[in-house]
């Protein structure tokens, strides 16, 4: 079975707003948690398949990387599954904001 | 949450991750619910994610993750699926290979399949009672039956009386002791045609003990332990074939018979409960179950023992504590008689008999899947050197040693699947045909089955033993040494000393040396009784049993009873001269009378049937039934002198249609009819009794049959004939004096004989008619070929011996054709050496014997490896041989002998092959 490691450096939009998301929510980033701090911070309703493609997506750029936590009855007794930044992840997030700053720098009408 | 679109979610390709969105949706769920959002809306976004979900899940699957392990599916798809193709290539390239390993393992895995379908269905299934491990039989222990011949078999497992019973009850030991007794044949009268019932008699307690639930009503009460009653339960089949299956069958009443019994035998009987289907106990299938009680007083007056026990242990009683207890109990009881008790796990009591024979027989097929085993792996490893050069290349281009194990594996696989599929097949007929041999009394042998049990059995036996024999031939193959088998091009490799298939086809030889020892035991054992003189020819001869279910002064239609008539109505009238005790000479005189008349009409029209030739009745036949036991005193000895014979009572032409011999004096004739005053019976002896009491010849001898014990009471026998032993239930029996009375002297027949040249079993509709047309109230119980019943007598031996005689045989062909594969391949390998040697000069039976001498080295070695293995193996079988010994040296002389024969003859045709090598051939090479 052949992957081809491509545009790895790539981010999409949705997938730096993922990152950002696990930034902030450090150790305790899973599936609700990550829906959770999109709707509060984006507004954005975005769904559980969503997020689980993208996450798998950023796992496979090397981005991010994931661990079994504990089942638990509120889950339905399923575990969940617990996702953290790489140092990789980090550092690509680190420069996609900036490469946006940079852009953005000197633009007229964005800031309110 | 279950929800019908789960499934959506698990589109993903890791079953964890899908399995951690369902997490979430839940948590997320029940957060909605609990923040009293409306259900509903809670409801269609749990419904709308699994969708959404199903679609990503769908979208990213050409992308699996690296880290996260592959889905089943995709190994399948990917790995297997290819490795599964290949294989099936490479089958059809080779299929005399394909074929004869999978057939070889299908024909073991069958054999060993079909004997477990009987040993599992016999043996493991647990009894169909209640916790059966807990249950126990207790016998009555009789030390001083063990010096009587004809009591000996039942020293330490007799009846015991009702005091044993009372003895054993109040122990906090047992849960629950209950009684039974099986109470002979019935009938149920006012049916169209009569037919015969088999009856029990059971305490109240023993239904609910076993935990037989009923169908329909009651069990028997307490008080039906101790008291007279007239309740019966029927069996659900009694139910279903006499009382169509009516409920309504409760609290009927109907009138039992009691086959042979005296007279007033009309028992009015009330229903009041229906067994569960297909009781069975002890090998019995009693149609009628009676309580126990109704002869309870008068067993307690007379202490006899007629009652078997079995009892419940409590859970915390151990089983040899319970044995103690029930011998002490039962030496302490009421009673002189038995001495102490004995007690035995029903599940041995059951089981103990066939397990030996069983558990052999499975050993038996056990050895022959592994010979089949070892055959398959010696193919394999065959294919193996041709398949190096394959491997090499592959390995060459990059496959690693474990994708070439796998390759391996995965064929394997497939060919223990298609074997066992294949082998459960086989099973199936095989299962039937065994069945069909299986001795009688083998209990639940009906419900043997092939089911999912015995199948999962049989492919964990193939996939076991082919992964276990698979592995040599594998890591063989993922050594190839890649770099020598390319240099050596597409050639073979010079000789090989093929270690490997040398070292198992000698162990196939070891192993069918094994097997055939054991057939050679159990075929000398059946043809040693087989062999045994029975004393009389039981070929051609039909036997008709009857049983004789009218009242026997009741108004029977025979002739004999109109002076009895013409007497009673003197009596009454007080004009009869002895009043009533002529009346009772004369009931006595007519009972003896019509027994005789039927017995006479009965044979008037057997005689008359066409292809009759002869035809006699008795009523105990060698087979069939037992002769009485009687004691005797000779003439001019003391009068506690007594001896014991057995007696037979027979009409004139018993010794003609048996084929007797008469050794001195004559058989009996019309003049040996009781005259009035004659005190002396005629009797034929048998040789052994002319021997044992007679020593200068018995005919003109005289001697008593003390009857009841009393001396007083004797009846006088002056012996007219001496006639030769005949076997009584075994073809084993030793010789016993027996002597024969006329059936003149007042015994009825109830065996009907008749020879005829043909196969016997034509004259059983003209038999059936002939008897019925005397009187219905003689019922036929069965019809059978004497010989027959003889051949049942052998049947758990001669069930061995055909198993087991299959099994060698099968396993010497399969050793024979797997020397023949190996002697083929060495011989192929030295074929440039046999060249040269003819180019040199060799004469072409030189080259042969070369070959045959290759051969008798593993032979040899595989005699020497297997004598010590089949003797082991023979010492197990010791108990079930008769008139050979598991360590006469003949036995092993003579299957190491054929073994070797037929081994040699699979190593001729390499051996001529080899022998017309062409030498200019063999060097261009």
């Amino acid at each position: 079975v052949q992957y081809i490691d491509a545009v790895a450096d790539y981010l999409g939009e949705f997938e730096q707003l993922i990152l950002l998301a696990l930034a902030r929510l450090g150790e305790d980033a899973y599936g609700v948690t990550i829906r959770e701090t999109l709707i509060e911070r984006t507004g954005r309703q975005s769904s559980f398949g969503a997020i689980y493609s993208t996450l798998r997506r950023l796992e496979h750029k090397g981005l991010v990387e994931s661990a079994w936590g504990e089942p638990e009855a509120v889950r339905g007794g399923r575990a969940k599954k617990l996702v953290t930044l790489t140092a990789r992840g980090k550092t690509a997030l680190r420069e996609s904001h900036a490469a946006v700053m940079r852009m953005s720098e000197g633009v007229s009408g964005l800031k309110r | 949450m279950r929800h019908p679109l789960n499934w959506l979610a698990r589109l993903r390709r890791s079953s964890q991750e899908a399995q951690a969105l369902l997490g979430d949706l839940e948590e997320d769920y029940s957060n909605r619910v609990r923040d009293r959002r409306s259900w509903l809306g809670a409801q269609v976004w749990y419904a709308r994610e699994l969708l959404t979900a199903g679609v990503f899940a769908m979208l990213d699957k050409r992308e699996p993750t690296p880290s996260a392990a592959q889905s089943r599916r995709t190994i399948f798809r990917l790995r297997l699926l290819p490795d599964l193709r290949y294989a099936v290539r490479r089958w059809r390239r080779r299929p005399a290979f394909a074929a004869t390993a999978i057939l070889t393992l299908a024909l073991g895995i069958a054999a060993a399949t079909a004997i477990f379908s009987i040993v599992d269905a016999v043996l493991l299934r647990p009894l169909p009672w209640h916790d059966p491990d807990s249950l126990v039989v207790i016998h009555g222990v009789y030390p001083e039956r063990r010096s009587n011949p004809a009591t000996a078999a039942t020293w330490n497992r007799g009846d015991v009386s009702y005091p044993v019973w009372d003895a054993l009850r109040p122990s906090p030991l047992f849960h629950d002791v209950g009684v039974w007794r099986p109470a002979g044949q019935g009938t149920i009268l006012g049916e169209d045609r009569t037919q015969l019932l088999e009856k029990l008699d059971v305490s109240s307690n023993f239904l609910p003990l076993l935990g037989v639930p009923l169908t329909l009503g009651r069990y028997f009460s307490e008080r039906e332990d101790n008291v007279p009653s007239d309740s019966i339960l029927i069996s659900y089949e009694t139910w279903q074939k006499r009382f169509d299956g009516r409920p309504q069958v409760i609290g009927e009443r109907v009138s039992l018979g009691r086959a042979s019994s005296g007279p007033n035998d009309r028992q009015p009987k009330t229903i009041v409960g229906v067994l569960s289907a297909g009781f069975e106990f002890q090998g019995l299938r009693p149609d009628v179950l009676e309580p126990v009680g109704l002869s309870a007083a008068a067993n307690r007056k007379y202490f006899s023992g007629s009652l078997r026990v079995v009892a419940r242990l409590e859970s915390f009683t151990r089983i040899e504590t319970a044995a103690l207890a029930a011998a002490t109990l039962v030496a302490a009881a009421d009673t002189r008689e038995p001495t102490t008790a004995r007690l035995v796990p029903i599940v041995e009591e059951q089981l103990g008999g066939p397990a030996q024979s069983l558990w052999l027989l499975f050993g038996g097929a056990g050895l022959l899947l592994l010979v089949a085993c070892t055959n398959v792996a010696g193919l394999l490893l065959g294919e193996a050197r041709v398949r190096r050069h394959e491997i090499a290349v592959r390995a060459a281009l990059g496959g690693t040693r474990a994708r070439v194990v796998r390759q391996l594996l995965v064929e394997h696989t497939l060919m223990a699947v298609t074997g066992a599929a294949l082998g459960v097949l086989f099973a199936r007929w095989m299962v039937g045909a065994i069945i069909a041999i299986a001795p009688e009394g083998l209990p639940r042998i009906d419900t043997v089955a092939i089911d999912l049990r015995v199948v999962a059995f049989a492919f964990v036996a193939g996939l076991g033993t082919l992964l276990v024999f698979g592995i040599a031939p594998a890591l063989t193959l993922a050594r190839t040494p890649v770099a020598r088998v390319l240099a050596e091009g597409s050639r073979d490799g010079g000789v090989s000393r093929l270690l490997g298939q040398r070292f198992i086809v000698v162990a196939e030889i070891a192993l069918a040396l094994v097997l055939l020892t054991g057939a050679h035991l159990f075929g000398e054992t059946i043809l040693r009784l087989t062999s045994q003189p029975l004393g009389f020819s039981p070929d051609g001869v039909l036997v008709a049993s009857t049983t004789f279910t009218g009242s026997r002064t009741g108004e029977s239609r025979l002739g004999g009873m109109a002076p009895l008539r013409e007497a009673q109505q003197l009596l009454q009238a007080g004009r009869l001269p002895g009043g009533g005790a002529t009346m009772r000479v004369m009931i006595d005189q007519s009972l003896r009378d019509t027994g005789r008349l039927r017995t006479d009409r009965v044979l008037e029209r057997l005689a008359a049937v066409p292809g009759v030739d002869i035809a006699a009745g008795s009523n105990a036949m060698p087979f069939l039934g037992n002769p009485f036991r009687v004691p005797v005193v000779i003439d001019g000895r003391p009068a506690d002198e007594r001896q014991d014979a057995l007696q037979y009572g027979v009409t004139d032409r018993y010794f003609d249609a048996m084929r007797i011999p008469l050794l001195s004096g004559r058989a009996f004739g019309p003049e040996d009819t009781p005259r009035p005053g004659s005190a002396e019976q005629p009797v034929v002896v048998s040789a052994e009794f002319e021997r044992r009491f007679f020593p200068h010849g018995a005919v003109g001898g005289k001697y008593r049959y003390v009857y009841g014990g009393n001396f007083e009471l004797s009846v006088h026998h002056r012996v007219i004939g001496v006639a030769g032993d005949v076997k009584r239930q075994e073809v084993t029996d030793d010789e016993r004096p027996a002597y024969y009375v006329s059936y003149r002297q007042g015994s009825a027949a109830s065996h009907f004989l008749v020879r005829t040249t043909g196969d016997p079993m034509v004259l059983v509709p003209a038999i059936r008619k002939a008897v019925a047309d005397v009187t219905p109230e003689l019922v036929i119980t069965a019809t059978d070929r004497l010989s027959t019943r003889v051949e049942r007598s052998v049947m758990d031996e001669r069930f061995r011996a055909t198993l087991s005689s299959l099994f060698g045989g099968a396993a010497v062909l399969l050793a024979a054709v797997g020397l023949y594969g190996l002697i083929t391949r060495r011989a192929a390998d030295r074929r440039r050496e046999f060249g040269v040697r003819i180019a040199l000069g060799a004469r072409p039976a030189d080259v042969g014997r070369l070959v045959v001498r290759d051969a008798l080295l593993i032979i040899t070695l595989g005699l020497i490896v297997g004598l010590p293995a089949a003797y082991a193996a023979a010492q197990v079988t010791q108990s079930l041989l008769f008139g050979v010994t598991p360590s006469s040296p003949h036995v092993f002389a003579l299957t190491a002998v054929t073994l070797a024969i037929v081994a040699l003859f699979a190593t001729l045709l390499p051996a001529r092959r080899a022998s017309r090598a062409n030498p200019i051939l063999a060097l261009k090479e």
